[in-house]
């Protein structure tokens, strides 16, 4: 990997100088040192640039010794073809023609641009100490000569005003340095801008404003714009904002036009807008659109610079740091963030990126990439009905002799028994097959989560192989080729691990190469090494965008543009309509301009793919040599003329076609044993634009939406919009991949700056009035997106830890991944609520839909009472959302007391006694005591004989430090207040499931419950419970389970369980939609519990009884850990459930 | 000659509005929140016409099916069935004799309009998807079932349904995507147990649920703070929840898993091809039939024949005639068959010569098919390509070939099939016109550009 050179770094450096320096502060860059680039000439000399009309010598030579240096190549590339005399452009009426040389074309933009704004230089003075007062006040030490020239250059050239230089210093990466806290920030801030102390109340605002999640960016912002500091900056002759392009010329009569022409509409023009005869030249992020925005700067010809993406941010701000971490933990790991992690977070806008980096690890984040990364290569769709023939059993000698060694079926003894694959020769054949339609997403994810650079997805000489493929390929990556058991069994889940490897074991099609029957190699002449070039010699990316004997490649070609380079070809020029053009036989892709356009550019990086045939099979022609299509060098065999071809002895590319390249550079003087995609990939990621494609090939992974592209219809009706947002866009993307180059291309810094821009974290209006109207411009922008089916899968798992149709822990020896209702291959749902195959349906829908609203309902219907069962069976340090409470935590719960009860009977005339003592603490109001018999298995017997367990209550007393308040026995509790018992219902009749029994007490029938209250001053006491048992000795448990609840029926709010259930609604709230509900919604949502746990209680003990219908049966190792999961004698379990769907089915869930 | 009605819904027009307001919380300040933008008249099935488009990707050579050429001496081959055989007419309409395409056209001949001479403007595929299924090739205009379910049926809470195929929805309509139809029972009634008919769950629980996701709903819309962003989609999705009910009216009608159409495969040429098109037809045809939606896409893929072009598109073209059949059967056995209409339609043509891998390469030219039971404008050829399958212009009232008239472009097309929809007065009103260009008359049935 060659590290970024210091030009690249210099030249962005002062690109960004033109955005308000807030990149070039954020790649590490010392104030100065922006400025002490030798990219911005400080020599001027040319006799030229005197003639050149109204502006300065020294401004002129700067432009041109940068135009001489970064633009006038890209213009002869790009432009001169249309804009030369006598050419297309000028024929059209253009007036902006160019010539051979630097020093023309040069002077072609001045003249056509015309004369800038006069400077004054007497200003000078004012501004070196208008400068000055920030090194001191800011940094905190005197000026730097270099880096004072930089400052005061800009405010004198105009290119930046009083706010942005301001702005510059506090963003810097030298006053970052200095560790300050928010307060001396405000304080500085308050001094620097306003030249005075802050006021209490004003700073305290700024404070409040800073630990609600608003950036230091924020804050300068809300100074630049004030009229406090317009009036300082004034007394120093700066304007303290940009200025506007009041003054400059009106161009209409030379074009035909009413528009202002300067840089801006230069910059329009290329990025093909304004009716640009040539169509769409550049993207903003390319390098030449950034070189010739800094160009047109020195000219002085971007007045208001840097304006357009400040306006489209106002009337917007950040969510809350805490939501971010949230939101983004979700997102890149399919966790929950922890506390400490949380407090880290809401410090400081370092502490938060810190934070998302840390996210940054484990499976979860590995899925992340991997499911990511085929949202865009689409290589699944390889396994999803795509031919992917490769036929490794005729390329692959050690696989075919192990394969060989394997049955061709499963053996009639394993016949009916499926709990595991056998290995069979044609599995061995699938396996290898499988594992190479998994190479380039493997590849990807081992970059990022190693910390490589991420341009080794382009120029990784090595792939990734997993067990089977290390086989095949002969990679000696260290697996094991033991792959099945004594019996020939395997288990699929055990070669989902994919290592660095090398396909050294890949032989040619050759004389010497011979198959058996069934299409296996069983003679070969020798070994072939595969080149390596990242993602683009693995096959799966060839077959995915395979070719044809006429396609050549190319398809291949577009994709490698589009993905990589961030160009799309196939918008890149204005198709021709000229049906002759269409028509032309005449090798039109060399000899006709209306498809040369294109084809110069995309034929020779089909080019460079020439090793590799239409599947993607290395050098699959007969005789090992070459890709040709056997239909160009042998057209005789197809009917052609013998002797017609082109082709000679030892051609690897075709002789009709452009030389492998890349866009004037010919891959021909590579190194000997170099491929041409080697050259390819290398040149690429060294490439200034590659940078920027990568942002936007995450840009869907991280917010949701496809990267805008430049809208094509000026007469739609929202055409400014679309413009405006693309533009925002293409700043973010530029801004974002600066850094990304300057780290190293390292994705996950990538990442976290993703999630740390404006685009990710700008989810709240601040001033609905200036966001009114801005529809389409605002509708990608932050938090609000439906969650994909696969994302959707990850929230279950991280917040109730399990997901939908979910079958245990890990995949079946069958599978590779986990198969859930929403994600892996087999997901039923998936499709339903937008999720691609990446073969026929590649475009996801992100928009919800009542049929997916539905789905939604069908999930919440069968996961929330599971995810609620076996949380509560988990331990409380292991549980996903219940850690406030237990399942039989009921709001006004004074006491809940699980007694057990031994002892065994010989008969029902007997009674084995117990005596249970609980304290408590009343409220006011009165008291409700509930007896429930939660007996696991308590009908089953030892000997298959009738059995019975019945508990008994044979009397309540209540006692205070002064002594017995208060006694009643079993013949009084039918009377006691709010007396209730659980019935049994059969066939329309009822009954109750207990009774007095005189001589014994109140009998409590199986797993029943009974309830009665009364009223106590508000004291501390205790409530002793003479209880009985009278289970016979043949019952299968040794001890009754009593379950003793006492609850305080008013003043509820009180008691520590309602404060509980309360602090618990809460978190799961937090964790599930990332908000905090009010008081208001708190209460709705515990009488949601409350009621339904109360209807329930009525409905029966049990999960499952009456309307109650939750498939737990696969939740749970055996029947009695179920029986018991499923106990819910006070229907809170079912009072849950009823919250958890309405959680599941929220806006706030489905959403990121 | 049919017309449909101009059925501008004021919902429909009404919705873009509220959304804008929305955006600021006017919507929600003034009341507005607890207002449904659609789905306001769930009960009542759509009983009104249905739009169909069958799109066959990767493009296909319509001189092998309703523009059949023959080859010419001194040119390069253009079709190698032209060799031994001359193009069929069956009625008004050629066709290549080959495949299914004389049963095709002897039993639907008489109910299709075939427009030859369709000049695409492109050989790319994505272009010519969107240029051939939105009338436009810039990104911004809806398809044309999308704009169709807009104008037809906005309340129907599955009124654009999508099988297949390149689908925009222009910001009027939510497209719904199916997959296998046998999950649908859980979807259309998610509190019942699609096996025992039981419901999952205690009604007054779920109620409880619902109530209070409802409250959620409208209590966040009141807030000031949303972005433009959460507002857009918690308000679209209050009105999916709002709209669902009515799906219950597709439960009876999903069909038991044995009784799913099955999903073929057959080889050509060297490749394996897999279709699920009876099924896709099975399924829009299910929606249309609950009176939930009005408009579906559908797709076949494989035509993109680069290589052994007459094998594989033979074999497609073959189960396209079969798969037709299909759905007109069952059109009828649902007695739907007089509300549909269908358009059957490609990227663009297949190269007037072999290639040679004998594959045929990308062509601007290409041909739609409307079909329609007993439409008046039947048995009918507009447009014209020459021999060599170059678009000819023809005049813009007789259709008739004229120098100096105009080549159809799908805008053409586009256009008057909007009119013939009746959508073009509710496109305008959506600020959706099609870049300038006239209505031709192909659905008038005294005029034809054969003879």
């Amino acid at each position: 990997m060659i590290a970024p050179v210091p030009k690249q770094l210099m030249r962005r450096a002062v690109r960004f100088a033109l955005h308000g320096f807030v990149a070039a502060m954020a790649i590490g860059l010392p104030v100065t040192a922006a400025w002490a680039q030798d990219s911005v000439p400080t020599s001027c000399a040319t006799t030229r640039a005197a003639s050149l009309p109204n502006t300065t010598s020294k401004d002129i030579s700067e432009a041109l010794s940068f135009f001489e240096d970064e633009v006038n190549a890209g213009v002869t590339a790009q432009c001169l073809v249309c804009h030369k005399s006598g050419g297309a452009a000028p024929q059209a009426g253009a007036r902006l023609v160019f010539g051979d040389d630097a020093q023309t074309n040069h002077e072609a933009f001045v003249g056509f641009l015309g004369p800038a704004e006069e400077l004054d230089p007497d200003l000078d003075a004012e501004v070196i100490a208008f400068v000055e007062r920030f090194y001191v006040l800011v940094l905190g030490r005197p000026s730097d000569q270099a880096g004072l020239d930089g400052w005061v250059g800009a405010l004198t050239g105009r290119t930046m005003s009083g706010g942005d230089v301001a702005g510059a210093f506090f963003l810097s990466a030298e006053y970052s340095n200095r560790n300050t806290d928010d307060d001396e920030f405000v304080e500085t801030v308050y001094r620097a801008f306003f030249n005075r102390d802050s006021d209490a109340g004003g700073k305290q605002g700024w404070l409040t404003a800073l630990q609600q999640g608003n950036t230091r960016a924020d804050v300068i912002d809300g100074f630049s714009g004030s009229a406090e500091f317009a009036a300082l900056a004034a007394s120093f002759g700066i304007n303290a904002t940009r200025l506007d392009s009041t003054g400059h010329k009106e161009n209409g009569a030379d074009t035909g036009t009413t528009d202002t022409i300067d840089g801006h509409w230069v910059l329009a023009k290329v990025v093909g807008q304004r009716d640009h005869g040539g169509g769409t030249v550049l993207t903003p992020a390319s390098s030449l659109y950034q070189s010739l925005q800094i160009y047109l700067g020195l000219l002085g010809q971007l007045p208001g610079s840097g304006e357009e993406g400040v306006g489209f941010w106002r009337g917007t701000a950040a969510e809350s740091r805490e939501v971010t971490l949230r939101r983004a933990s979700l997102l890149l790991s399919g966790s929950v963030p922890d506390a400490p992690a949380l407090c880290e977070a809401q410090q400081s806008e370092a502490g938060l990126r810190e934070q998302v980096l840390a996210t940054m690890h484990g499976t979860g984040f590995r899925d992340f990439i991997v499911r990511n990364a085929d949202d865009r290569l689409l290589v699944q769709g390889l396994l999803n009905g795509l031919d992917f023939n490769i036929q490794v059993g005729r390329r692959y000698p050690d696989l075919a002799e192990m394969a060989l060694s394997l049955p061709e079926e499963r053996p009639e003894e394993y016949q009916g028994w499926y709990k595991k694959p056998f290995l069979t020769s044609r599995n061995a054949e699938r396996e290898v097959s499988r594992a190479v339609s998994r190479e380039p997403l493997e590849l990807i994810a081992h970059i990022i989560m190693n910390d490589r650079p991420y341009s080794e997805v382009l120029t990784a000489d090595y792939t990734m192989v997993n067990a089977f493929t290390d086989l095949a390929y002969r990679s000696g990556s260290g697996f094991s080729h033991d792959f099945t058991d004594a019996q020939g069994f395997y288990d699929r889940g055990e070669f989902t691990t994919f290592r660095p490897g090398y396909n050294d074991g890949y032989v040619p099609m050759d004389d010497e190469h011979e198959t058996d029957r069934n299409g296996w190699v069983t003679e070969f002449s020798d070994y072939i090494q595969v080149p390596h070039a990242g993602v683009l010699s693995t096959q799966a990316w060839l077959a995915r965008y395979p070719s044809t004997d006429t396609n050549r490649n190319r398809a291949r070609a577009r994709w490698t543009y589009f993905h990589f380079l961030g160009v799309d070809i196939e918008k890149s020029a204005p198709r021709t309509t000229d049906p002759a053009a269409l028509a032309d036989t005449n090798n039109p892709t060399m000899n006709n301009s209306a498809c040369t356009v294109c084809h110069e550019r995309l034929d020779p990086i089909a080019g460079a793919y020439q090793s590799f045939g239409d599947l993607g099979g290395y050098l699959n022609q007969y005789g090992g040599h070459d890709s040709l299509a056997n239909s160009y060098k042998f057209p005789e065999w197809y009917g052609g003329e013998p002797g017609s071809t082109l082709y000679q002895e030892g051609d690897t590319w075709y002789r009709d076609m452009r030389l492998p390249g890349l866009e004037g550079n010919a891959a021909t003087d590579i190194a000997q044993g170099t491929d041409s995609l080697q050259w390819l990939g290398q040149q690429i990621a060294e490439d200034p634009r590659f940078a920027a494609a990568t942002v936007r090939f995450w840009w869907p992974a991280i917010y949701g939406s496809d990267p805008l592209v430049l809208p094509a219809n000026p007469n739609a009706p929202d055409y400014q919009q679309q413009l405006n947002a693309f533009n925002a866009q293409e700043t973010e993307v530029g801004e974002i991949a600066g850094r990304f180059e300057a780290s190293g291309y390292n994705a996950k810094s990538l990442f976290a700056d993703m999630v740390m821009s404006r685009w990710y974290r700008h989810s709240e209006v601040t001033d609905p009035a200036l966001v009114e109207a801005r529809l389409v411009e605002l509708a990608t922008v932050g938090s609000g997106r439906l969650l994909t089916p696969e994302e959707l899968d990850v929230k279950n798992r991280g917040i109730f830890g399990r997901t939908w149709r979910q079958s245990g822990e890990q995949p079946g020896a069958h599978d590779y991944e986990m198969n859930t209702a929403l994600a892996g291959r087999r997901a039923r749902f998936k499709g339903f609520y937008g999720g691609i195959d990446g073969a026929g349906v590649t475009a996801r829908n992100r928009e919800m839909t009542p049929l997916m609203s539905n789905l939604t309902e069908a999930m919440a219907m069968e996961l929330a009472c599971q995810a609620v069962v076996q949380d509560f069976q988990r331990p409380r340090k292991e549980r996903h959302i219940f850690t406030h409470v237990d399942r039989s935590t009921i709001p006004g719960q004074l006491a809940t007391v699980e007694a057990v009860l031994p002892g065994k009977v010989a008969d029902l005339s007997n009674v084995a006694l117990h005596q249970v003592t609980i304290p408590i603490s009343t409220v006011s109001g009165p008291t409700r005591l509930r007896i429930s018999d939660v007996t696991g298995s308590s009908y089953e017997s030892v000997d298959e004989n009738w059995t019975n367990a019945d508990l008994v209550i044979q009397k309540v007393e209540i006692w205070s430090s002064n002594g017995l308040v208060k006694r009643i026995s079993a013949g009084e509790i039918s009377s006691q207040p709010d007396f209730a018992i659980e019935y049994w219902h059969h066939d329309g009749d009822s009954g109750p499931r207990g009774q007095f029994e005189e001589g014994i007490g109140w009998v409590l029938h199986e797993n029943a419950w009974v309830e009665f209250s009364f009223d106590l001053t508000p004291w501390d006491y205790e409530v002793r419970l003479f209880l009985g048992t009278q289970m016979l000795e043949n019952n299968i448990n040794d001890a009754m389970l009593a379950e003793i609840n006492l609850l305080a029926t008013d003043g509820v709010e009180q008691t520590p369980a309602a404060q509980a259930i309360k602090a618990q609604i809460v978190d799961l709230l937090l964790q599930a939609t990332h908000r905090q509900p009010s008081d208001e919604e708190i209460a709705s949502m515990m009488s949601v519990v409350i009621t339904s746990a109360a209807n329930a209680a009525q409905r029966g003990s049990w999960f499952n009884s009456n309307d109650d219908h939750c498939q737990t049966w696969n939740l749970f190792p055996d029947w009695e850990t179920q029986s018991l999961a499923e106990n819910d004698a006070n229907g809170m379990m079912r009072g849950w459930t009823a919250l958890v769907h309405a959680v599941l089915t929220s806006w706030g869930y489905l959403h990121d | 000659m049919t017309k449909l009605s101009n059925n501008l819904d004021a919902r429909v027009l009404g919705r873009r509005t509220l959304l804008r307001a929305a955006v600021t919380g006017v919507a929600a300040s003034a009341g507005l929140s607890s207002m449904r933008l659609w789905g306001a008249d769930i009960d009542s099935a759509y009983g009104g016409r249905l739009l169909v488009t069958l799109q066959l990707d990767g493009g296909v050579d319509v001189t092998q099916l309703c523009d059949p050429k023959v080859n010419i001496p001194g040119e390069r081959k253009i079709n190698h069935w032209a060799d031994t055989a001359e193009p069929g007419q069956i009625g008004n309409i050629s066709y290549a004799p080959i495949a299914a395409n004389e049963q095709l056209f002897r039993r639907f001949g008489a109910d299709t309009l075939v427009i030859n001479g369709v000049d695409t403007q492109t050989n790319s595929h994505e272009t010519g998807r969107l240029f051939n299924w939105t009338g436009s090739n810039a990104e911004g205009q809806p398809s044309l079932s999308a704009l169709f379910a807009a104008s037809q049926s906005p309340d129907q809470p599955l009124a654009y349904s999508v099988y297949g195929g390149l689908s925009r929805t222009g910001g009027l309509i939510s497209l719904n995507r199916f997959d296998d139809l046998a999950d649908m029972a859980l979807l259309a009634q998610p509190s019942v147990d699609p096996n025992t008919k039981q419901p999952l769950r205690e009604a007054s629980d779920v109620e409880r649920s619902h109530a209070l996701v409802q409250a959620d709903i409208d209590r966040l819309l009141m807030q000031p703070q949303l972005s433009v962003r959460q507002r857009l989609s918690m308000m679209r999705y209050k009105e999916s929840r709002a709209s669902r009910d009515g799906l219950q009216r597709l439960a009876a009608l999903i069909p038991a898993r044995d009784q799913i159409v099955p999903d073929v495969d057959f080889e050509a040429g060297g490749q394996r091809f897999w279709s699920n098109l009876k099924r896709q037809m099975q399924g829009a045809l299910m929606v249309f039939k609950s009176g939930l939606g009005s408009a579906a896409d559908l797709s076949l893929g494989g035509f993109d024949s680069h290589n052994e072009h007459d094998t594989i598109n033979a074999a497609l073209l073959t189960h396209l005639g079969d798969a037709l059949n299909y759905f007109w059967d069952e059109a009828e056995n649902l007695g739907m068959a007089d509300r549909i209409v269908l358009v059957v339609g490609s990227d663009f043509g297949r190269t007037n010569h072999y290639n040679d891998g004998n594959g045929k390469d990308h062509w601007n030219v290409g041909s739609y098919m409307v079909m329609e039971r007993g439409a008046a404008w039947g048995d009918r050829v507009a447009g014209l390509s020459d021999e060599l399958h170059f678009a000819q212009p023809i005049n813009p009232l007789t259709l008739k070939a004229d120098r100096g008239g105009v080549i159809p472009t799908p805008a053409h097309v586009h256009q008057s099939l909007r009119d013939y929809l009746g959508l073009t007065g509710f496109a305008q009103d959506q600020s959706l016109d099609l870049d300038s260009v006239e209505s031709l008359p192909f659905f008038d049935p005294f005029v034809s550009s054969s003879s």
